[in-house]
């Protein structure tokens, strides 16, 4: 990914280095720094509607002047569990480097902290400590700091409150975030900003003249903008922003929610040199393409290449295939490591062709090349990783993107392809750059575009045993794992980042999960590991009981792979949809074959439990005398359930998961011994 | 809560893991130029034939030579070489060369070389090394151990890192740990120890023999230690941690001049640390006037002890603040109380001020949360925690005594841990339990084993009332008894969760043993006393929780609960860590739907293999399935060879907790 937006810009040089803008050295008694507790504060227990709540804001302040160069902030506690003590730990990180450029070199400091701590019955026990200050990593050029402090005699009950400043370079100026959000519940809250009028340019030179801002807001809630005359011995614009909040919830936190990180309450700000979005897009997308394309090369470096690697090849698909081949047949330094530059040089695809190993992000490029080289138009995309975050076109920040793919024309048709993901099948991506918006090239410049989607036919997990019981119920066997799709990737990955023991390792503990505790596992077999066009297979050998044992009766589980499984939606409540990685199926087969002792009392009846359109499940069981089959599907197509939906979803789950709970009943009868010695020959 | 002896580093993984987080966060300087002076001895190191080793084995430590030399005023500089070679894609993190150091020790050189597989030949500026902070996390605030760690290139399978540091030690004290045994193997290595003209020295070994130094003369010792074999713990479950284990030799020397000579014995590390603490334990009249109040109309020693151990306990914040000698020394009492807070030392120092005022008297007692680290046969400052020891007057007798100590002197003291938030007044946390601890009592310093608590006194036990419908659902009301360390968990739950994530918390414990629960109506009690049972109690349904199978109907009778023995079916090498002693006790009643009468149950299991013993019975009483069982487990550590009969324990609950009654219609 590469870093092409800078939200911090410098004044313009153009127009002189700002003179130092002191802050107040007006010296204020901690009474005018703090508010004055109310009675109910004081006597406050609990959160209505929010039982057990370890904390909660009162009041929080965050005032950002531009032309002092500092960030104010004031927060006020009040303390209601004995988990709550812990927000009196405050730790308050920072960040310093010493660049070859003014726009390289930031000394930011945090200062200016007081605080207090207000027990219950109002006696005030005055912050008198020091800060502490520790770096947390020191380099040639670049400091990474932390300030910290604790107050004293924080009890539950108690309101802790302190303020400090974050003071900036002056060569810098930095539109503020607004995270309103956050884990606790806030009572009140006051965001203001007094942006600087001077003229400014970004790191690449051009003027700064706009303000930008992605809002998400509680309903009711907007921003408010002022505007006063300036004076002439201020840098202040004379304008003013300001939110104000009232009890704002804490982030919602559920089991399998989508990645909402990027969607809690909150303002973004940026300085920024585009009057509208759509321009910001189409000029970072701009530079974004032109630097990858650069470092992609021309189509004639790239086609000596792409001709050797596509002799032979007839059609567009054929060659594209080729290629592909080649670059997932290259080290992709995800899963090992990143070489430095005394170790190779890296400045563009050829580099990456001749190493034969790259980063995600030059793996792709490498393809790009390589499809380009061969004659095939073939585009860059920026795609978030939806495992941690989706785009928001409106926050103007390209630095949402995680990750590249590629997009080739194909007879006539765009594909998309996920080159960076080592083992990712030909024509399909990584789930978690599936169903994404993103930025993508095109023949005129760049666009938005949604990336391609997967049925569960694509991501299947198929398991199958074929056991035989011994006369003391005692199983052993055969059983064959296999993947497909993301199943099959996550175990490819899981074999690149270690090795061929390591995965053994892992496989055999997939199915110990699974399965009785009483059952040995063994790895015997693991088929099409580097073979990312067909299923991963794994074959096990198995011994053990997975039966329980009554005085004339085997009890077994029906579904022997599930053994292990508990509920998967226990909660009756749901705030936030429900988020599932990709679409899936996974069926499964077990055949027992039983002893002559041994017969079939009784089986569960054949089910079928249907969810909407998109989920089913079914299971059958059938016997002979001599065996029992069982067959197990589950196939589920929807990657998100809406919180309205959740009942039906936690329905569906409960019933089959009741139903994987059945047991099948064998009868017993003595083992037949002889009663005379073989006779022999 | 981790906050004492933090200069021991017998664990590297450990703490290089936190470094190597770090550096993955914000990435280290890019490495720039190129030299090819890697010198002889790394040459000489990695041009060595390897002998055969575990397929498992990550690295190796093919050469580490530490030379410590004291100079006459009694100040040490290590030198270390080390060279490490790469096997499997899992032991880069091997390859990352880490020296610790902080505001009293300092690193004088480092130089960090590398050969990468193809045998390219790498050496690192000094400008490509950064300084990381040791992040802290869990209450602690601040202190000052930092890190400086490398990333040199070749970092590969195949590649070998090497790299030679010089530190000045910490000025405060006479002792110097080399533990020679880690978890991968190391090959060739070596302790050179130098003293000045009038120095002496004895060394201490734990899990080791001891090894007679080889006289270079000029007071120059060396010991040699070959071909160690890694401690590979990664898949044992239930095993001892790796410090435990790791064979380490002490030195201690002295001389003239040396104003803190530790003499290589208990007494002598207690003398010591009396030096550091005795003046910071003194109460202050504000200290003494609290500790009156909390024990106003008390007269019975325990109780006395109780309340102020409590508010030490409960109202004294865990938060560490340690700056160079402060990672031993513990703040004064005064400070500790004014601030109410404090780390592990503090607390207990703040205690012993507490208890001096009424007049009981406590004494620091140094341990390590990982058992069996602290090892009686070899003193050394090893430790990586502060108890108390709270002397007991003689003749006082009372059945509330649980974890009691019996010193050499003849003393009683029972121990007790402040810091250790969860755990009720007068018991010791399972972790602490028949591991030794250091009793610092000045000159009657000595090491003691800490008590293991019967099982009575950490137990679970589950009752509950169920009815069971003709469609297999179930409904009933469940009652949940948790007492000691086996509280502990849920008492965190319940005392720093939301409503909201109690109950969630409580949908999945329910989610473990049933396919589809809806538990409503929960209560809780006693969750701030610990020396009571911490009750829960909640209804829970769930239907199809028997499972219709042709005619028959199955019924699990264990309803709740399971005993989690997480055997594996390897041969086992090392001893078993238990963890605990507990007893688990169940009794569930389950009503019979009409109609359907009990064709066959489970069969009884009844088994005691002296370390630990499992009943269980399911009975019919009329219309009703009774099911009771008692799990004892009577030992926290076990011999390897008893795993077999551990084996067979995980196997007979297994098979216990699937059982199932089955039903049949009457007609």
């Amino acid at each position: 990914m590469h870093a092409l937006f800078i939200r911090r810009v410098l004044p313009s040089l153009h127009f002189g280095l700002l003179v130092l803008a002191l802050s107040s050295t007006t010296k204020l008694h901690a009474s005018d720094l703090f508010m004055k507790p109310t009675q109910e504060e004081l006597a406050m227990t609990s959160l209505p509607g929010y039982p057990g709540a370890a904390a909660v804001v009162l009041y929080k302040e965050e005032q950002t002047k531009d032309d002092l160069h500092v960030v104010q902030h004031y927060e006020r506690i009040k303390i209601l569990t004995e988990e709550g003590k812990k927000y009196a730990n405050v730790e308050l990180r920072f960040f310093t480097a010493h660049g070859g450029f003014d726009y390289q070199s930031d000394e930011t400091m945090v200062g200016d902290i007081v605080g207090r701590t207000i027990h219950p019955d109002g006696s005030i026990i005055p912050f008198t400590g020091k800060p502490y200050l520790k770096v947390i990593e020191k380099g040639s050029d670049a400091k990474f700091q932390q300030k910290m402090f604790t107050l004293p005699d924080v009890t539950v009950g108690s309101i802790i409150e302190y303020r400090y400043a974050k003071r900036f370079s002056d060569r810098f100026y930095e539109a503020p975030s607004w995270f309103i959000q956050n884990d606790l519940f806030v009572k009140s809250a006051r965001y203001t900003w007094y942006p600087t009028a001077q003229v400014m340019q970004d790191a690449q030179g051009r003027p700064v003249n706009s303000i930008s801002w992605f809002p998400l807001l509680p309903a009711g809630v907007t921003i408010k903008r002022t505007e006063s005359p300036r004076t002439s011995s201020s840098d202040s614009s004379g304008v003013l922003y300001e939110v104000s909040v009232k009890d704002v919830p804490p982030e919602p936190k559920e089991e399998h929610m989508p990645p909402l990180e990027n969607f809690t309450y909150r303002v973004l700000f940026n300085y920024t040199s585009y009057r509208t979005a759509d321009e910001y897009w189409k000029s970072e997308g701009k530079q974004w393409s032109k630097h990858t394309d650069s470092f992609i090369g021309s189509s004639s470096n790239m086609k000596k290449a792409a001709d050797e690697i596509t002799a032979g090849a007839t059609t567009e698909d054929d060659k594209l295939k080729k290629i592909y081949a080649v670059v997932m047949s290259m080290e992709n330094t995800e899963f090992t490591r990143q070489r430095g530059k005394k170790e190779e040089k890296v400045n563009n695809a050829s580099d990456v062709l001749a190493n034969k190993r790259g980063t995600p992000t030059q793996l792709t490029d490498a393809f790009i090349g390589l499809a380009r080289g061969a004659g095939l138009k073939a585009y860059a995309m920026l795609v978030p990783d939806r495992s941690r975050n989706i785009f928001v076109p409106m926050w103007l920040n390209i630095d949402q993107f995680d990750d590249e793919i590629a997009i080739v024309t194909v007879d006539g048709k765009d594909r998309f392809f996920d080159p960076g993901d080592r083992y990712c099948p030909y024509g399909q991506l990584a789930w978690q750059h599936t169903i994404v918006k993103g930025l993508r090239q095109t023949d005129s410049g760049t666009d938005f575009a949604q990336s391609g989607s997967a049925n569960y036919a694509a991501n299947k997990t198929a398991r199958v045993a074929n056991l035989t019981m011994d006369e003391h119920g005692e199983v052993t066997g055969k059983i064959d794992l296999s993947f497909l799709g993301a199943p099959a990737l996550r175990w490819r990955h899981a074999a690149l980042e270690g090795d061929t023991e390591s995965i053994h390792h892992s496989l055999e503990k997939e199915l110990e999960e699974m399965i009785p505790g009483s059952m040995e596992v063994k790895v015997t077999n693991i088929q099409n590991l580097d073979d990312y066009e067909k299923p991963l297979a794994v074959t096990y050998s198995v011994k053990g009981s997975m039966s329980t044992v009554t005085g004339k009766r085997l009890v077994l589980p029906v579904d022997l792979f599930l053994t292990g499984e508990t509920a998967t939606f226990t909660h009756e409540k749901r705030e936030t949809p429900v988020y599932f990685h990709y679409p899936e199926s996974v069926v499964d087969a077990l055949r027992i074959n039983l002893p002559k002792n041994v017969s079939i009392e009784a089986i569960p009846d054949a089910s079928k439990i249907p969810f909407n359109q998109e989920g089913l499940y079914a299971l059958t069981v059938e016997s002979t005398p001599t065996n029992v089959t069982v067959r197990r599907t589950f196939l589920l197509n929807d990657v998100v359930v809406l919180a309205k939906d959740y009942g039906d979803l936690r329905s569906f789950y409960s019933k089959f998961e009741a139903k994987d709970k059945d047991s099948m009943v064998l009868k017993t009868a003595p083992v037949q011994t002889s009663m005379t010695a073989p006779a022999g020959n | 809560m981790m906050s004492w002896a933090r200069q021991v580093c017998a664990n590297v993984g450990r703490v290089l893991n936190s470094c190597v987080t770090v550096m993955m966060l914000f990435g280290l300087p890019v490495v720039a130029g190129a030299s090819n002076s890697v010198p002889d001895w790394v040459r000489t190191a990695a041009q060595q034939t390897m002998p055969e080793m575990p397929v498992s084995t990550k690295a190796v430590v093919l050469l580490e030579e530490t030379t410590y030399t004291v100079d006459s005023k009694g100040q040490a500089v290590e030198h270390v070489r080390k060279v490490v070679k790469i096997l499997r894609p899992q032991g880069r993190n091997y390859g990352y060369p880490v020296v610790y150091f902080d505001k009293d020790s300092k690193i004088l050189s480092m130089h960090v070389w590398s050969i990468d597989a193809t045998g390219h030949e790498y050496a690192m500026k000094d400008s490509e090394i950064s300084d990381f902070g040791i992040p802290g996390g869990s209450g602690e605030l601040y202190n000052d151990e930092r890190a400086r760690v490398a990333d040199p290139p070749g970092r590969d399978p195949g590649g070998i890192v090497a790299y030679e540091y010089e530190r000045r030690e910490r000025p405060y004290l006479a002792e110097t740990n080399w533990v020679f045994q880690e978890e991968i193997p190391h090959l060739t290595q070596s302790f050179t120890l130098v003293l000045p003209q009038g120095f002496t020295y004895n060394t201490t070994w734990a899990h080791h023999p001891k090894l007679e130094a080889a006289d270079l003369e000029n007071h120059h010792y060396r010991w040699d230690m070959n071909n160690q074999p890694g401690i590979d713990l990664d898949r044992v479950p239930m095993s001892p941690s790796p410090s435990s284990l790791a064979a380490r030799m002490t030195v201690h020397y002295s001389g003239p001049g040396l104003a803190v000579p530790q003499e290589g014995t208990w007494k002598g590390i207690g003398e010591w640390y009396d030096g550091l603490s005795h003046d910071r334990t003194v109460a202050t009249p504000e200290i003494a006037a609290k500790a009156a109040e909390l024990t106003s109309g008390k007269k019975d020693f325990y109780d006395k002890a109780e309340a102020i151990g409590e508010f030490v306990q409960h109202d004294i914040r865990y938060v560490a603040v340690e700056i160079g000698v402060g990672g031993f020394q513990p703040h004064s009492a005064a400070d500790i109380y004014k601030g109410r807070y404090g780390d592990c030392k503090d607390k207990a120092t703040l205690l012993s001020a507490m208890l001096s005022s009424v007049g009981i008297h406590g004494a620091l007692l140094m341990v390590d949360t990982q058992r069996g680290v602290i090892d009686p046969d070899a003193p050394s400052v090893i430790g990586n925690h502060m108890i108390e020891a709270i002397e007991i007057p003689q003749a006082y007798e009372s059945p509330k005594l649980r974890s009691v100590v019996i010193a050499k002197t003849g003393k009683r003291y029972l121990i007790f841990d402040p810091t250790w938030e969860l755990t009720p007044f007068g018991q010791l946390e399972s972790n602490l339990q028949a591991s030794y601890g250091v009793l610092l009592e000045n000159q009657e310093s000595q090491v003691i084993q800490l008590p293991v608590l019967g099982p009575e006194l950490n137990t679970v036990t589950r009752s509950a009332r169920f009815q069971l419908s003709a469609d297999g659902g179930l409904k009933g009301s469940v009652t949940d008894k948790r007492f000691g360390d086996l509280a502990e968990d849920r008492r965190k739950i319940f005392q720093r969760n939301t409503g909201k994530q109690q109950q969630e918390f409580m949908d999945r414990v329910a989610g473990q043993d049933l396919a589809a629960p809806s538990l409503t109506d929960l209560k809780v009690e006693n969750v701030q006393s610990l020396n009571k049972d911490l009750t829960t109690t909640y209804l829970l349904s769930a239907d199809h929780y028997a499972s219709t199978t042709g005619p028959l109907l199955m019924v699990r009778p264990r309803v709740l609960g399971t005993v989690w023995l997480p055997v594996d079916h390897k041969p086992r090498k090392v001893d078993i860590d238990l963890e605990q002693t507990m007893q688990d006790t169940d009794d569930f009643e389950i009503q019979l739907p009409t109609g359907y009468i009990v064709d066959e149950l489970p069969d009884p299991v009844k088994v005691d293999y002296g370390f630990a013993s499992y009943e269980s019975s399911t009975e019919v009483h009329g219309q009703s399935l009774h099911y009771k069982r008692v799990y004892t487990l009577r030992q926290v550590t076990l011999p390897a060879a008893k795993y077999p009969d551990l084996q067979r324990l995980a196997g007979v609950i297994g098979a216990d907790e699937e059982g199932r009654a089955i039903l049949k219609r009457a007609n």
